[in-house]
């Protein structure tokens, strides 16, 4: 019930945040110089034409109308129309946010398995070798740019080793599911297309790896810091001292304990990842929400960058409240 | 709608790298099966092109080259260019005409009244037969949208919907305005058909001409159907057995997006795809070598230029406009951005365009003069100035460093501003850019539609921001003038006129290569730069 | 408190001075870049254009013809400069923000803090794509829109600590001794903040130059053709799958180390305040 009050109070506060993000982004682009009519409008277009353009936008309107009406439209579903394409901006999302979310959520999975393993095993080898290498492993991945990795990561394994599959679609071409819930691993299992879901797998590989290098060393770090606090707390040597099980007390005692730092700094690193994929989507042809935020950038699709403006902002939030009731779960100290 | 400006502008597509480079390319086609196999006679092609395209209705689609590109196979378009050879490569006869779904195009005496006549019982994927009526409803259409075809129309004088009349089930007249010399080139870009039928039935009282239907379905009806879709990844493409032309080379075409050039130059070099679209120069050179690739090169009338504001001090100067052309480190330049697959240009008109004169921009290398020039039109210390580019697009920026070296040479101080395409699009309204690097194939092979386009005032592509009123009168009387020799004579004067005002710096005219799996042949080099898939063999 | 320097720096973790003796050198070459070689980072050599290694561009040249070890040399001042002003920027904006609405609370701290949610919730590329879409991209609007976007982490961090020195009895015996507020906030509260931003201001320098370094990749970096190591990562990228390793590699070699050298310092940093 407590917990229940306490996102309940949450989220209440996160409606003045998103109100305030989408005013933002809203009036922020409208700032921006390049006018979308221009690139829609053929290159013979009198000033008679990009007016009836700008009208049937509805951009002639007052701006704050036009967020009204935006608004409106939101909570009813509707993002409106992209500019450029004319394509619903529903249906847009619809197709590309499973893109994006499947890749966040491996790369995420990966680099916190990578990193809680990781952590624990450097902090049990402080100072020794294993503790030295693992670390230096985590800083490698954390001092390279993702789009530079992800070349790096295409030559080695696609180019040189042929081991990967080549850097676009998500599954082999021949081997097109239909899809129903827009996540490939999903949608491959549900087809019982055993063949399919290896090489959806496949084409996931490198770019999901590329995300979880780059975003391992902080997770490494903190799982380390705590396990080490662990490690040294009375309790833990206590415990160590009345001969617990080996297997009890990492999952007890060390396990548990180092774990509760996590969720917060996983939701900061999940919203890194957020940014990074953008360019990783680019590098690898992968058609989700930053290529698709970042096109609309360039030619200035407002409905666009609003939409994924308004998406990005939603996850982060929502990523921070689930990340702070874990916590909470995890660690009974702290107060809801 | 007359020019296709990838390197620079084309906002359509878009991404970064890949998006600018558009240029040279812009025609795409074919492929291979998927897999390594380097069978002859194959029956599918796979084409990795740079973006996807914005929408599927042509009447509202605009910037999109890629776009058009696509419904140039899929829309049935009434008439072509024939093809002609050309320098060992395989281009369009801007003189001529082929009928496709057409029986005949042709004038009346005074070239003011144009007959359509259609051939009979060609049927449309839905079973329609194509009849005049698709084609005035089309028209009617086209007019309603006030968009590409309707702007580009209006050169020909045609402006109401009652220009164009049904005669009977097979034949239409075009009463235009005006004659023109245009008059086929015009229709060529404009005749294409909806299944009025079809998106009658998709219209509703909002939307009569059924925009939102036609916007998100693939129009077939052309050399090829689209039989699948997916946004962003994939078009694939089924040759039309009711196509009245003459048969496809190829089967099945699957054009795969791929936006980052490294990876279509991969994929091509593992055989994984069979013509790679839109690729830098630089990788095309390379992969001549590599093993399973080979190049196809056809004459190309890409004009790469660098117009300058002459409205802009010290650009309203032609006495500085004159000088800078001689700062151009012209040899330079064919080889360090083109590696030597260029050709310089000596007039505003390109290379293949009739009246082409070598008096048009007689202009070459010399540091010295520039100086002295400028010094003269008072600037002995030069000065400072920009040059605008949008940003990801290699090309551009190669050429942007260099005449900022060059001009260097002589004082002058060139800062380089990139942009993104919206910022482009709209300093070109504008007029605010100094100096801009301009590349594309003017889509009408004709200096009466160059220079209306490109040099008058009200002209889309007239980056120049030029005003003349020689030229403005010039233009004037090769309008509906239909006599090939006079023609020749205003276009001679003009260049004349052109070689005093020098509105533009001519850079050079890049060659098309385009890097294909062996065995893929059959390119033909569109001089709209919307590449003709149904020539292609494998 | 000089004298004492060297012992203190003796105590620092090896991590940290491994990664300030990387630092050092980088900002030697910064430093030395003009005396180091014999061309300009945007002179152009008329003659190589794309040639490997090979005496004279020891480094090899680039497509423009420029030579790739004199960039890089003269890329060390841009990147370094950009991450060492965009973190003070965020040091300095996130610092007097976090001060106010800690020292402040109520309902400015309240709508403050409101008003970071939103920064923060905004996606970081939208919002650097757009700042440098209307400033331009020069370079010290690139400090800028780094700068801008790192500072709320630090106005955060500096809150929290003030909420929590704000009950100790220093602070409550300098404020019952009549300080003004102002001088609360600098002599008292500030210093004994500082220490935790410190920590974390190294690993931001590193982040800001990849961050550099992803605004080149999508054409928003320093303007061509300055020599700046993301913007001549992205452009040699392509040159690679062609064979031409030189132009994207050793500028990437640079980017690395120097960013490594940031990350062992904020690491090492970061291990001091962790005992066994």
């Amino acid at each position: 019930m407590r917990v229940a009050a306490y996102v309940l109070k949450r989220l209440l506060l996160l409606i003045p945040v998103l109100i305030g993000v989408s005013l933002i982004a809203f009036f922020l682009i409208r700032l921006l110089p390049g006018d979308p009519v221009l690139l829609i409008v053929p290159e013979t277009a009198t000033d008679a034409d990009i007016a009836a353009a700008r009208e049937r936008l509805g951009l002639d309107q007052p701006v704050l109308r036009q967020y009204l009406s935006y608004v409106g439209g939101v909570f009813q579903g509707d993002f409106g129309t992209s500019i450029t394409t004319n394509r619903s901006i529903s249906a847009d999302l619809a197709q590309r946010i499973p893109l994006t979310l499947e890749l966040l959520i491996y790369a995420m999975a990966l680099a916190l398995v990578l990193a809680v393993w990781g952590g624990v095993a450097a902090a049990r080898h402080w100072h020794k070798l294993p503790d030295k290498v693992l670390r230096f492993a985590a800083l490698f991945g954390n001092s390279v740019p993702e789009f530079w990795l992800g070349l790096m990561l295409i030559l080695l394994f696609y180019q040189g080793l042929q081991v990967a599959p080549a850097p676009s679609g998500r599954v082999d071409m021949d081997l097109a599911v239909p899809m129903q819930t827009g996540f490939i691993l999903i949608d491959t299992l549900l087809a019982g297309n055993g063949k399919a879901f290896l090489s959806a797998l496949h084409h996931l590989m490198l770019p999901v790896a590329t995300l979880a290098i780059t975003v391992t060393a902080p997770l490494l770090r903190s799982v380390r810091a705590s396990a080490l606090e662990v490690l040294a707390s009375d309790n833990y040597r206590c415990a160590a001292a009345h001969g617990l099980a080996p297997g009890v007390l990492r999952q007890k005692y060390l396990m548990r304990q180092t774990l509760t730092r996590l969720p917060a700094l996983s939701a900061i690193v999940f919203g890194n990842l957020l940014g990074g994929s953008v360019l990783i989507e680019y590098v690898f042809s992968w058609q989700g929400l930053g290529q698709w935020a970042l096109r609309g950038m360039q030619v200035r699709d407002y409905p666009v960058i609003q939409a994924f403006v308004l998406v990005a902002a939603t996850t982060y939030v929502v990523i921070f409240l689930l990340a702070d009731v874990i916590q909470a779960a995890l660690d009974p100290r702290v107060k809801m | 709608m007359t020019e296709t400006q990838h390197d620079t502008s084309a906002p359509g597509g878009l991404n970064r790298r890949t998006l600018l480079q558009l240029g040279a390319g812009l025609g795409l086609v074919l492929s291979m099966p998927a897999g390594k196999t380097f069978a002859q006679g194959t029956d599918t092609l796979t084409v990795a092109i740079p973006a996807d395209l914005g929408g599927w209705d042509q009447d509202f689609l605009a910037f999109d080259t890629i776009g058009l590109a696509v419904m140039k196979n899929t829309y049935p378009f009434m008439i072509d260019y024939p093809v002609m050879d050309l320098e060992g490569g395989q281009v369009f006869d801007t003189e001529g005409v082929l009928p496709l779904y057409a029986e005949s195009f042709e004038p009346n005496e005074d070239g003011t009244v144009w007959t359509l006549k259609l051939k009979q019982g060609i049927k449309f994927p839905s079973g329609n037969e194509l009849t005049a009526q698709d084609v005035k409803w089309s028209k009617d259409r086209a007019f309603a949208a006030q968009a590409n075809v309707a702007g580009i129309y209006r050169i020909l004088g045609l402006t109401e919907p009652d220009q164009i009349k049904v005669i009977d089930d097979y034949t239409v007249e075009f009463t235009q305005g005006t004659a023109s010399a245009m008059s086929t080139q015009i229709q060529i870009i404009s005749l294409y058909v909806y299944d009025s039928e079809l998106l009658k039935s998709h219209a509703t009282e909002e939307d009569p001409w059924a925009k939102e239907w036609a916007n998100v379905n693939p129009i077939d009806g052309g050399a090829y159907n689209v039989t699948d879709y997916r946004p962003g990844e994939e078009i694939v493409l089924e040759a039309n057995p009711e196509f009245p032309g003459e048969a496809p080379g190829v089967k099945n075409i699957r054009l795969q997006v791929i936006p980052s050039a490294a990876n279509r130059r991969l994929l091509l070099q593992n055989g994984d795809v069979d013509i790679a679209l839109a690729m830098p120069l630089r990788d095309v050179m390379d992969m001549s070598e590599a093993e399973g690739v080979k190049l196809l090169s056809a004459p190309n009338n890409q004009l790469v230029f660098v117009p300058m504001n002459t409205q802009i001090a010290p650009f309203d100067d032609p006495a500085v406009r004159k000088a800078m052309a001689k700062a151009v480190p012209y040899d330079a330049l064919l080889k360090s951005v083109y590696f030597d697959e260029a050709r310089r240009v000596k007039s505003v008109l390109p290379l293949e365009m009739p009246g082409y004169s070598e008096t048009g921009y007689p202009f070459d290398t010399d540091f010295e003069a520039a100086k002295s020039e400028l010094a003269d039109a008072g600037y002995p210390d030069g000065f400072e100035t920009s040059i605008v580019i949008v940003s990801g697009d290699t090309e551009s920026e190669r050429i942007a460093v260099l005449l900022q070296n060059a001009f260097g040479q002589v004082g002058v101080t060139l800062n380089i501003e990139n942009v993104d395409p919206a910022t482009m699009q709209t300093r070109r309204q504008e007029k605010t850019a100094p100096l801009q690097v301009a590349s594309g194939q003017f889509w009408v092979n004709d200096f009466e539609y160059l220079g209306a386009t490109a040099l008058s005032p009200t002209g889309f592509l007239n980056y120049a921001n030029y005003n003349s009123e020689k030229i403005a009168e010039l233009l004037g009387s090769l309008a509906g003038e239909l006599d090939e020799a006079k023609r020749m004579e205003v276009i001679a004067e003009a260049q004349s006129v052109l070689a005093e005002d020098v509105p533009w710096l001519v850079l050079a005219q890049p060659n098309f290569l385009l890097p294909v799996t062996e065995g893929v042949e059959g390119w033909v080099q569109p001089v709209d730069g919307l590449f003709r898939l149904r020539y292609l063999t494998a | 408190m000089i004298l004492s320097l060297p012992r203190r720096l003796v105590r620092l973790p090896s991590m940290v001075l491994a990664g300030l003796a990387i630092l050092t050198l980088v900002a030697l070459a910064a430093v030395f870049a003009p005396w180091l070689t014999p061309w300009g980072p945007e002179e152009m050599d008329m003659m190589y254009f794309l040639e490997g290694p090979m005496p004279g561009h020891w480094l090899g040249t680039d497509a423009n013809g420029m030579d790739v070890l004199s960039r890089i040399l003269h890329g060390a001042r841009i990147d370094l400069g950009v991450a060492i002003a965009s973190v003070a920027i965020a040091v300095t904006l996130g610092t007097l923000v976090g001060l106010v609405f800690g020292y402040a609370g109520g309902w400015l701290d309240h709508i403050g803090m409101r008003v970071l949610d939103m920064f923060q919730a905004f996606p970081v590329f939208i919002l650097a794509l757009a700042v440098a879409a209307i400033l331009g991209n020069s370079m010290i609007n690139l400090i800028l829109t780094i700068g801008f976007i790192n500072a709320p982490p630090y106005a955060r961090l500096i809150r929290a600590e003030v909420l929590s020195l704000r009950n100790r009895t220093f602070v409550e015996a300098a404020e019952a001794a009549g300080n003004s507020h102002i001088s609360m906030l600098f002599r008292h509260l500030l210093p004994n903040a500082l220490t935790p931003i410190l920590v974390i201001a190294p690993l931001n320098c590193g982040w800001a130059i990849l961050m550099l370094a992803s605004l080149s990749f999508v054409g928003l970096g320093v303007p061509v053709p300055g020599a700046e190591w993301g913007a001549m990562i992205s452009a040699g990228a392509a040159d690679i799958v062609g064979g031409r390793w030189w132009t994207a590699t050793f500028p990437g070699i640079a980017l690395f180390v120097t960013v490594l050298g940031f990350n062992l310092v904020g690491e090492g940093l970061q291990e001091k305040g962790v005992k066994r």
